[in-house]
């Protein structure tokens, strides 16, 4: 019984796995590309020659550049939140620990997929819904922020923002093509960055 | 058009003032011409409606009110027009922020005022600050080069400030990337405002801007009252 459902499954499994591999060689792709030219100069006919497919097959799993373009944008952003709300969650509730961790997460994957973190950071902004995108996730990880921020600081009311805005633009300095060095050695002076103003605050209102 | 002091008559955050060094030292013929300030103008007037994306030469030209000959007599490409508009309202923008400085007293006040000339500009001129910001590092690859940049410039000017602040030693003490991450912190929240239209909210930011940025120089309590102060 059991023996004959494999059987039965199996030519599907297969094709599913395929398709998967497929959009995932075709994002890696666009992510390379967006690097090396920027979003507006890469063509679906360079993509599929990156990704070693037909573009018969490229207009199986995607619609249009654009559509894969934010597919990456959106599947990088969704490595970014899964990595940062498990850093967070395994963290001490400390304040300072949590921002430390969460902020260790996020640079551990910039390392890990800089080219990835960097299209979705900065040439996200080229198309309207990119950049749509990008303000959705400054806007959560402000709340994110804001969620750790101690009562009584007394501090401007959209300083999360400014933060995280702040923290991005670093990120995205370090991702500008000849630069080198490791996104993790900057945890130190980020958690600073974040974590300096509330103590500053809470001390002068103590 | 306005007229331009040249670089060397600009001394920024005295008496700390880095000269900015690379891209900006314009030549001459960049900032004479009638007809490239306004098809740099009709540059950016375009780039705001149509995104680096949706840009033709055709419509720089009807934005500039300028014929294709007069285009192309100045521009290879769209490219090479950006970049340009890009240099020559960073250039302004900088003579802006250095001429507010010079009317601050003390740095905090320098800080304070930097921070207002550069949202006035935003909230009168939205589609020309646009090209200073994040919204054209996605344009490509060599126009962000040259808005990151123009951002070190910002940076350098900040970090030169450093000396001045109330707490001089705790000052130097401050992690390297603090210039970085507060010029970043103004660009992102001006971007923002400016890609989602609510260029009229910017002059409300002012104070909170003013108070982040002076915070790990002279403390909050000092920041908040220099930020506040009218």
């Amino acid at each position: 019984m059991s023996q004959l459902r494999i059987r039965e499954t199996r030519p599907v499994l297969p094709r599913k796995f395929i398709a998967l591999h497929q959009r995932r060689r075709l994002i890696d792709a666009v992510i390379e590309l967006t690097v090396e030219r920027g979003y507006w100069e890469v063509t679906v006919g360079e993509i599929v020659k990156r990704a070693r497919m037909s573009r018969a097959v490229f207009y199986e799993n995607f619609g249009s550049k654009e559509e894969l373009f934010l597919t990456a944008v959106d599947v990088t952003l969704a490595e970014v939140a899964v990595a940062v709300a498990a850093a967070c969650k395994e963290a001490d509730p400390d304040r300072e620990e949590r921002v430390r961790a969460a902020l260790r997460a996020l640079l551990a994957l910039a390392d890990a997929r800089g080219a990835a973190v960097r299209v979705s950071t900065v040439d996200a902004l080229a198309v309207p819904a990119g950049l749509a995108r990008y303000e959705a996730a400054i806007q959560r990880y402000a709340e994110l922020l804001r969620a750790q921020a101690p009562a009584g600081a007394g501090l401007p009311e959209t300083i999360e923002e400014m933060l995280v805005g702040g923290i991005v633009s670093v990120i995205c300095r370090r991702c500008r093509p000849g630069r080198r060095g490791k996104f993790i050695d900057l945890l130190p002076e980020l958690t600073e960055f974040a974590a300096a103003p509330y103590r500053s605050a809470l001390a002068t209102s103590l | 058009m306005t007229s331009r002091q040249p670089s060397s008559e600009q001394p920024g955050l005295e008496p700390t003032w880095d000269l900015p060094r690379g891209r900006h030292g314009l030549p001459r013929e960049v900032v004479d011409g009638h007809q490239r300030d306004r098809l740099i103008l009709g540059v950016a007037t375009a780039l705001a409606e149509h995104g680096y994306g949706g840009l033709s030469v055709e419509h720089v030209i009807v934005a500039a009110g300028v014929s294709r000959t007069t285009f192309y007599n100045h521009f290879a490409n769209k490219e090479e027009a950006v970049l340009a508009a890009h240099d020559l309202i960073f250039e302004r923008f900088l003579g802006l922020i250095t001429r507010a400085c010079n009317a601050g007293h003390r740095w905090p006040e320098k800080v304070k005022a930097a921070i207002g000339a550069a949202l006035e500009f935003a909230a009168a001129e939205p589609e020309q600050a646009q090209l200073l910001t994040l919204d054209a590092l996605a344009a490509n690859v060599e126009i962000a080069r040259r808005v990151l940049d123009s951002s070190d410039h910002l940076t350098a000017l900040l970090s030169a400030g450093r000396r001045h602040s109330a707490r001089a030693q705790r000052a130097q003490d401050l992690p390297d990337l603090t210039e970085k991450a507060l010029i970043g912190a103004i660009s992102a929240t001006v971007s923002g405002l400016l890609m989602s239209g609510e260029s009229g909210r910017l002059p409300e930011l002012g104070p909170q801007l003013v108070e982040l940025t002076l915070m790990p120089y002279i403390g909050a309590e000092e920041a908040a009252r220099v930020a506040e102060a009218v």
